[in-house]
C-alpha cells in the first residue's frame, strides 16, 4: 500500500524521529511505500506534499499532541495510533492498519 | 561539538532513575549548560511522568526541553548493572541517552544531531555497538561517524 504519516511527541526530540524511522524501516520491509513527516523540535521535516497525500491509501497519525496542518488530510482515511507503539512495534502497527484499510476497501 | 568524550560514561553504577536524573542534572551544570541542577532534575521528571522514556532493548532517553537550559547537551551513560525503568518491554535499562535542549533558540545543528542520534537508536547495528564498545574513545568515534544530517528542514 501507499502510506503517509506524521509523528509528533511532546518535546519533539526522541519519540518523533524514532517512531518515524521505525515506521519507515518496517513499512519498507513489509513491502509498502511509506513516507513519514516529523513534526518535532525543528518544525516540520520530510514534509508530505499534496501529491504524496493524493497517492496515499491512508494517513497514519502517531502523535500525543495536536499536529500541524491536519486539514491537508481531509477526505483521506486517517488512522490514529500511539506514538510509543510505533517506536517499538512499528511492524504490528502497520500490519493492523493495512488490514483495517483493506477490509474497508473490500466492503 | 554536541557529542564529546566528556559526556560519555561507561560502566557507571546507579541504583535507580532518581540517581541518574540527579547525575544528569549535576553534569549539565558542571558543563555550563544550565545553572540550577534542581530545576533540571524537575524538568526531567516532568517529562518522565507523562510517560516512560524507556524504550525496548534496554535503552532509555530521558529528556527535557526547558527554559532552564541555555545550551543543548547529550549525555551517554552505560550502566554496569541494568536498572528498572518501566520500559515498554519491561526489561531493565542499561543504556541511557540524556538529552537537554533549550526551550527556544537551540542551535539548528544541535537539533539535527539529536534527531539523527535518536533515529539511529532504532537501527539494530547501532544499538549493538552501544552495548559492545570497549571504551569511551571508541564509542565517541563511532557515534561521530554515524551522525547524518539531513538537509531538508
Amino acid at each position: 500500500m501507499n502510506i503517509v504519516g506524521v509523528t509528533s511527541c511532546i518535546a519533539g526530540l526522541a519519540h518523533t524521529p524514532m517512531a518515524a524511522k521505525s515506521l519507515e524501516k518496517e513499512g519498507g520491509r513489509l513491502g509498502h511505500q511509506i513516507k513519514i513527516e516529523q513534526q518535532g523540535a525543528m518544525g516540520i521535516m520530510n514534509r508530505i506534499t499534496d501529491d504524496d497525500i493524493q497517492a496515499a491509501d491512508f494517513v497514519l497519525i502517531a502523535a500525543d499532541r495536536t499536529i500541524e496542518e491536519e486539514e491537508r488530510f481531509a477526505g483521506k482515511v486517517i488512522i490514529r495510533v500511539k506514538i510509543g507503539q510505533c517506536v517499538s512495534h512499528a511492524s504490528d502497527v502497520i500490519t493492523k492498519c493495512v488490514s483495517a484499510v483493506e477490509a474497508r476497501l473490500n466492503k | 561539538m554536541l557529542i564529546t568524550r566528556d559526556n560519555i560514561f561507561l560502566n557507571k553504577t546507579f541504583r535507580d532513575k532518581r540517581e541518574i536524573f540527579c547525575f544528569l542534572a549535576t553534569h549539565a551544570v558542571a558543563q555550563g549548560w544550565a545553572e540550577d541542577a534542581n530545576k533540571i532534575e524537575a524538568d526531567l521528571w516532568a517529562r518522565e511522568n507523562q510517560y516512560s522514556t524507556g524504550f525496548e532493548s534496554q535503552i532509555a532517553i530521558p529528556h527535557a526541553k526547558t527554559a532552564n537550559v541555555s545550551h543543548a547537551g547529550v549525555i551517554f551513560i552505560r550502566l554496569q548493572n541494568p536498572i528498572d525503568w518501566e520500559s515498554l518491554d519491561d526489561l531493565p535499562v542499561q543504556i541511557i541517552f540524556g538529552l537537554l535542549v533549550p526551550e527556544s533558540g537551540a542551535k539548528l545543528l544541535h537539533l539535527q544531531i539529536i534527531n539523527s542520534l535518536a533515529s539511529q537508536i532504532v537501527d539494530d547495528e547501532f544499538r549493538a555497538r552501544l552495548f559492545a564498545v570497549n571504551d569511551e574513545d571508541e564509542l565517541f568515534q563511532y557515534m561521530k561517524s554515524r551522525i547524518a544530517i539531513e538537509e531538508e528542514v
